[in-house]
């Protein structure tokens, strides 16, 4: 037997004190009386019983001594060796979407809470637990606690989550395990996510069995760049039926009143191969492609996407040279991606060869020569040189590599006082910078791209269309929907639907093969036994109150006889 | 304490006196009437003379007429010896003052109609308390040796102490205990003895209600008041139930010792006060008339 509070036993040094205090107790008082030949008299006929007399007190000292030492022990909080009840817990709930399958008391996150709650109620007053939700996230509910009210207020906090469940969000848990030593990690879980077997820190009690749920794990749909009408939709499906189903994948556009197509479907078992469709006429907006099927799990079987409509950006380019006409075709409609559109006025970004535009405001000029706002100076001496990026991550080369490139017809140039040097030569010539001058913003390229066969790398048309994009201020085309629990700059987006923030729109689903798959039926509990009853504290303190009461009885017989 | 020659006091003990009326037989003139025929001053009857009756007495004028010779007869006029007991061993400590306040009230009355007044105190042995007085001048002496009379002695030996008063020869006269009685053993040898020599013995029972019932209950340890001894003891609701009884069953006993002998008992509890039991249960004890 060992002891949780082996300090407990200091207080048997009190074990003196209580006996004299007792014998004081039990001292009795003196009457003097000038009958006591009648006592006399009165006392001859109970004899008998006077050697119960002479020992009860002794009796009395030996119950209250028992029910001492009984406190002092249940102090200690004594432990049978191997027993677990000593030791605190971390308790991690999964409240990823797949724990709402089934239906209110009977889905698996309220089993989960369940068993956590009957942990919580036998924690014994000396452990302490951590109470954690986790699914895209982990999230601390109650910190290290032995309240038992705070503890179960906190799992009343743990609501059903639409993320699904992410293995990396444990590793924040992983760093913090040593809440305190000696504790259990239990994992209330369904398992459904991938390298639940990999979590050798944790132990696993698995919720939920085997039940049948079909669900879109895997959905887009964007504007067809061929014809400016159409959309094209592409979609996967999960399922944990034994057998192939059939079901009408319903298309909406902006509420599910507004059906455009029904999509009949084949959902064999497991994660189904993608497909895709076009929709003629599909208009720019909010869509909604539903699953018209009951079965365990909701959430899986609804995906939202958007239709984005974006402008191309309107490039005019004052040179003859066809490379950069070439360049800016590529990232066109007929290029595929209908990013840019050349025009012979009035563009909203001028490609020039040497010289400013007078009428543009934004621009990109390359191999400058001459005089102008966007340089001080420049020499007509001329030379080759090796590209050094200055900045990795600025949007005109974000997407390229440029470093140890060689360029040629690099000139001696004075960029203006609050011009971006991006890339420079080893040599510390500026080669490109971004300045703005007299509300005219230029990019300026210090080095003739028809030289040293530039035109012909790849980086060259990216980085022109990376300038276009950023001088137009377009951004890259957002998704058309992002997995729940993605985080955005504008927020979070933690619950399918979709989302506006400020003239952005977003739109969120499940969108995981794992949680609409749900099938935990491979997934082996691994968590010992929770040890759970009363504790032997708890007799301890019930055969001391026994014993107090029998002291008591026998005492209060002495008093009133 | 109350101050037995406290003038209010004294004036109660005055008002008693004129209830008093009770004739006795002694040797001393005094204020009361006696049943014998003697040398007192108011006649009461002829007698017819003879050898050795005093000249002094014989009626010459009936002689003269008759011719024969008879005795005048007067009423004698005798003293009365009032003996006082007072228990002064320790059980009378809580009654102490309310016994001396009822012996007061009788030496008083006693004093006051010329009778002759002893005050003995009694304890393992007995002790005076007022030598023999006579007449009124002696109520103040009275007064104060009663007043300064203390609880003494190591158990009531009450047969001793009787047997100590015999010894010093007193005449026969009325003899009055003053006592509660706590008595374990002696007290029916010590009344034969005194009505052996022919007193008239009046028992007065002083009486504290507490002493009579057990309040207390449990663990206790009992200690004599007189002797000092000890007795530990658990005391319930029954055996206070007993207790009780046995007091009760003494005070029978008591009674029936008197009542056996002729002797009267008056119960005077202290929560009664003197005058009171003075009048009435003194009178229904027939120590008065």
């Amino acid at each position: 037997m060992n002891f949780l509070n082996p300090y407990a036993f200091w207080w048997t040094l009190l074990l003196l004190p209580l006996a004299a205090l007792y014998f004081l107790k039990v001292r009795p008082e003196r009457h003097n009386t000038a009958l006591l030949f009648l006592w006399d008299k009165v006392f001859r006929e109970r004899q008998s019983s006077a050697l119960f007399k002479r020992l009860r007190d002794w009796l009395s000292l030996l119950l209250l001594l028992l029910a001492f030492f009984a406190v002092i022990f249940a102090l200690a909080q004594p432990y049978l060796s191997g027993s677990e009840r000593q030791r605190n817990f971390v308790l991690i709930i999964d409240n990823s979407a797949s724990m709402g399958s089934g239906q209110g008391q009977d889905s698996r996150l309220q089993e989960a809470l369940d068993k956590a709650a009957e942990i919580v109620n036998n924690l014994l007053p000396s452990q302490r637990a951590v109470i954690v939700s986790v699914a895209g996230r982990a999230r601390i509910k109650v910190g290290v606690s032995s309240n038992h009210r705070e503890l179960l207020e906190g799992l009343e906090k743990i609501k059903l989550s639409s993320e699904a469940f992410e293995l990396s969000a444990l590793d924040f848990l992983k760093q913090r395990k040593n809440f305190f030593k000696n504790s259990r990690a239990l994992l209330i879980t369904d398992g459904c996510f991938d390298g639940i077997n990999k979590l050798k820190e944790f132990e696993i009690l698995k919720v939920g069995g085997q039940t049948e749920n079909a669900g879109i794990c895997d959905f887009d749909i964007v504007r067809l760049k061929d014809n400016a009408h159409s959309a094209g939709i592409f979609l996967r499906c999960a399922s944990s039926f034994k057998k192939k189903i059939k079901v009408d994948a319903v298309l909406c556009h902006e509420n599910r009143d507004n059906i455009v197509r029904v999509i009949p479907l084949e959902i064999a078992p497991g994660v189904n191969s993608g497909q895709t469709f076009q929709v003629e006429n599909a208009p720019a907006g909010k869509w909604i492609l539903y699953l018209d099927i009951k079965d365990a799990l909701d959430i899986d079987n609804t995906v939202y996407g958007i239709i984005r409509e974006t402008p191309p950006i309107r490039v005019g380019i004052a040179s003859d040279d066809r490379i950069y006409q070439l360049a800016v075709s590529s990232f066109s409609q007929d290029g595929g991606s209908g990013l840019t559109e050349l025009v012979e006025s009035s563009p909203e970004v001028a490609v020039l060869s040497g010289k400013v535009a007078a009428d543009a405001e934004k621009m990109i000029i390359f191999n400058p020569q001459g005089e102008s706002v966007f340089w001080k100076s420049v020499s007509n001496k001329e030379a080759p040189g090796l590209v050094k990026v200055k900045l990795d991550d600025h949007p005109a080369v974000r997407f390229v590599n440029l470093n140890t490139v060689e360029v040629d017809e690099v000139r001696d140039i004075t960029p203006p006082e609050n011009a971006v040097i991006i890339a420079e030569t080893i040599g510390g010539k500026a080669l490109i910078y971004k300045s703005t001058v007299e509300n005219k913003t230029a990019y300026v390229i210090n080095f003739d791209p028809l030289k040293a066969n530039f035109f012909l790398n790849v980086n060259f048309p990216v980085m022109l269309c990376s300038m276009l994009m950023d001088l137009a201020g377009r951004k890259e085309t957002p998704p058309s929907v992002y997995p729940t629990g993605t985080v955005l700059p504008e927020g979070v987006l933690e619950r399918v639907g979709f989302y506006r923030f400020g003239d952005k729109e977003a739109a969120a689903a499940l969108l995981s093969s794992q949680e609409s798959l749900i099938d935990n039926s491979k997934v082996k509990a691994n968590a010992k036994p929770v040890e759970s009853g009363i504790p032997l504290s708890y007799y301890l303190f019930a055969f001391a109150l026994l014993l107090a009461v029998l002291e008591e009885i026998l005492y209060n017989y002495r008093k009133v006889g | 304490m109350p101050n037995l020659t406290d003038p209010q006091f004294i004036r109660k003990l005055e008002m008693l006196s004129l209830l008093t009326r009770k004739t006795l037989g002694g040797s001393l003139k005094a204020d009361r009437k006696s049943t014998k025929k003697g040398s007192g001053t108011t006649f009461a009857d002829y007698s017819e003379y003879n050898f050795g009756d005093d000249y002094r007495s014989i009626d010459w004028n009936i002689y003269a007429r008759l011719e024969n010779l008879v005795i005048k007869l007067f009423e004698l006029e005798e003293d009365l010896h009032v003996y006082i007991f007072l228990d002064l061993s320790l059980s009378m400590t809580s009654k102490l003052d309310y016994a001396r306040q009822l012996a007061a009230a009788l030496s008083y009355i006693a004093l006051n109609n010329l009778d002759r007044l002893t005050i003995y105190g009694l304890s393992d042995e007995l002790h005076t308390i007022l030598r023999p007085a006579h007449g009124r001048s002696h109520i103040f002496p009275m007064l104060d040796s009663l007043q300064n009379a203390k609880c003494y002695g190591h158990g009531t030996r009450l047969k001793k102490c009787i047997r100590s008063f015999q010894a010093r020869g007193q005449r026969r006269g009325m003899c009055v205990l003053i006592s509660d009685f706590f008595v374990p053993k002696g007290l029916e040898q010590a009344l034969d003895l005194l009505l052996w020599n022919k007193h008239d013995v009046f028992c007065l029972q002083a009486v504290d209600p507490s002493d009579e019932k057990c309040e207390w209950r449990g663990d206790i340890d009992f200690q004599c008041v007189e002797t000092g001894r000890q007795k530990r003891v658990t005391v319930g609701p029954a055996e206070a139930a007993k207790f009780t009884e046995a007091v009760v069953q003494w005070q029978e006993e008591l009674y029936k010792n008197c009542a056996k002998r002729g002797i009267g008992l008056a119960r005077a509890s202290i929560e009664v006060p003197f005058e009171e039991i003075i009048q009435n249960i003194l009178r229904k004890g027939g120590l008065v008339a």
